[in-house]
Order: C-alpha cells, then structure tokens, then sequence
C-alpha cells in the first residue's frame, strides 16, 4: 500500500442481460471500493478507470472526451441508493 | 455511473478514464490477431470464419466500431504515464475508437474478414464463410432457418439413417445443430 505508484481498474462485466443489482455491484461498486483503496495508498501517481465509448449512447453526434451529466439526475450516488 | 461518482469522490487524485468501443484482437503485439476471449468481436470473428455465421440481422450503414486490444492496452499505459506527470489533481479522459473521420462501418469489416479468410482458410472450417446481412428481422428468420437449420436437421437425419449413416457423422451433425 505504501509503495504501490498505479491502479489501473479494467474489471467490468458486459454481460448485458445480468440482473441489475448485479451488474451495479460489479460496474459502480467495484470501481467505488478500487478508489476507496486508492485513497489510501500514499505515493500513486494516477488511478485509471477504463469505461466503454458507450457511456454516452444517449447522445448522438458528435461526442467529446469529457463526462456528461446524464438528464434527470443530478448525483449519481442518490441514484443509485433509490436502485 | 462510475465516471460520474469518480468525478465527483475523487478528491486529491489524479484520475485517467480510457473509453475504448468494440475490442477486437491484436494488431501486431504481441502477435498479429491474438485473441483470447470470445468476448465483444472475437466471437463474431471467429463463427463467421468457421463459416457457421452465415446471416446477420443488421443495418449495414452503421458503423461497426473497431478497435485492436494491443491499441488499448497502448493507450492505457501512455496515459496513465501522462497524467501521473501532472502537479494538480484531475480527470484526463481518453476515447480509443475508430475515428470519426475513417469510421470502420459493418461493410469494411466483412469486406476484409471475408478477403483474410479467403487467404488462410481454417483447417476446421465447417462452410465455406460467406455473410450476408439482412436488415429486416422476419426475413432474417426466413434466411436463417433454409440456410443454417436445414442444413443441420438434414444431416442429422442422414446421419441416423441405418445403412448409410455411422456413429462419428451423427456427432459431428450433433455438435453442428
């Protein structure tokens, strides 16, 4: 933990049919408990998370590198206890 | 969901999001077409090769969002390499598609799909590949059912005949169906 410098997070699932709960378990909570340990670690350098150019599918067009505020919904934790 | 909790909790780090779409296998590291999962295209790939995939329902005008893992992986690295050399927290995003200006659409790929596989052909090819993409769903079916299914039960039925059929030609038409 005192050394670690990297956290790259890759795990996903793209199984589109799981059951909700499940994929918010592995998708969100995953990526929320790897930050939770990123936080902790002293000397990191960069966390990176790898998403999926789908993010956006909402959006048509032309779609630029930043993040988006989904319509409706303005904190995605709140969000995400209601689920 | 995940990008926008990051964005909100992450605090005093410095956080890179790569976005890539469709992963396809290696371009050329470690080996030109390199793939271990059957995930995303791989699948696609790999029964259309085998000549098994021979209709696909789809809209051939849409693009078909490609991109090679050692790419990725690439992109991944440099990346993180970049954004640890910055002094103040932030999020640096990255996509890794196709670009906009050379998108790779669903006709390119069967073009050279079908052009490499002509070149080196499976040594377990089942048909000779051969795709063909149906926009509409009922006419899928309709192609679907003379072109993969009766193909199958027949050699099934041929297969459990007594005099001409045996054991192996009756697996093999098993594994097929």
């Amino acid at each position: 933990m005192s050394e670690v410098d990297l956290i790259i997070n890759c795990a996903a699932s793209v199984n589109f049919d799981d059951p909700l709960l499940d994929a918010i378990q592995i998708n969100y909570f995953g990526c929320y408990r790897m930050l939770e340990l990123a936080k902790e670690c002293k000397k990191l350098l960069s966390f990176t998370h790898v998403s999926t150019a789908y993010v956006n599918s909402n959006k048509t067009g032309f779609i630029e590198e930043k993040i988006y505020d989904l319509p409706g919904v303005s904190d995605p934790e709140e969000e995400i206890a209601r689920i | 969901m995940a990008e926008r909790m990051l964005k909100k909790n992450s605090g005093n780090l410095k956080v890179t999001i790569i976005r890539p779409s469709i992963i396809i296998s290696c371009y050329e590291e470690p080996l030109s077409g390199w793939t271990e999962t059957l995930a995303a295209a791989g699948g696609i790939t790999l029964t259309a090769a085998l000549g098994l995939l021979r209709n696909i329902q789809v809209d051939v005008s849409q693009i078909l969002d490609l991109v090679p893992c050692d790419t990725v992986s690439n992109l991944i690295l440099a990346a993180s390499a970049s954004t640890s050399m910055k002094i103040s927290p932030c999020i640096e995003l990255y996509h890794s598609t196709s670009s906009h200006k050379n998108p790779c659409t669903i006709t390119m790929y069967k073009k050279i799909l079908l052009s490499w596989v002509r070149r080196y052909p499976f040594y377990k090819m089942v048909f000779e590949p051969k795709i063909t993409t149906i926009a509409d769903k009922k006419l899928w079916r309709v192609y679907r059912f003379f072109d993969e299914e009766v193909p199958t039960k027949a050699l099934q039925m041929y297969a459990a005949l007594p005099v001409v059929g045996n054991k192996d030609l009756l697996e093999k038409a098993n594994q097929l169906a």
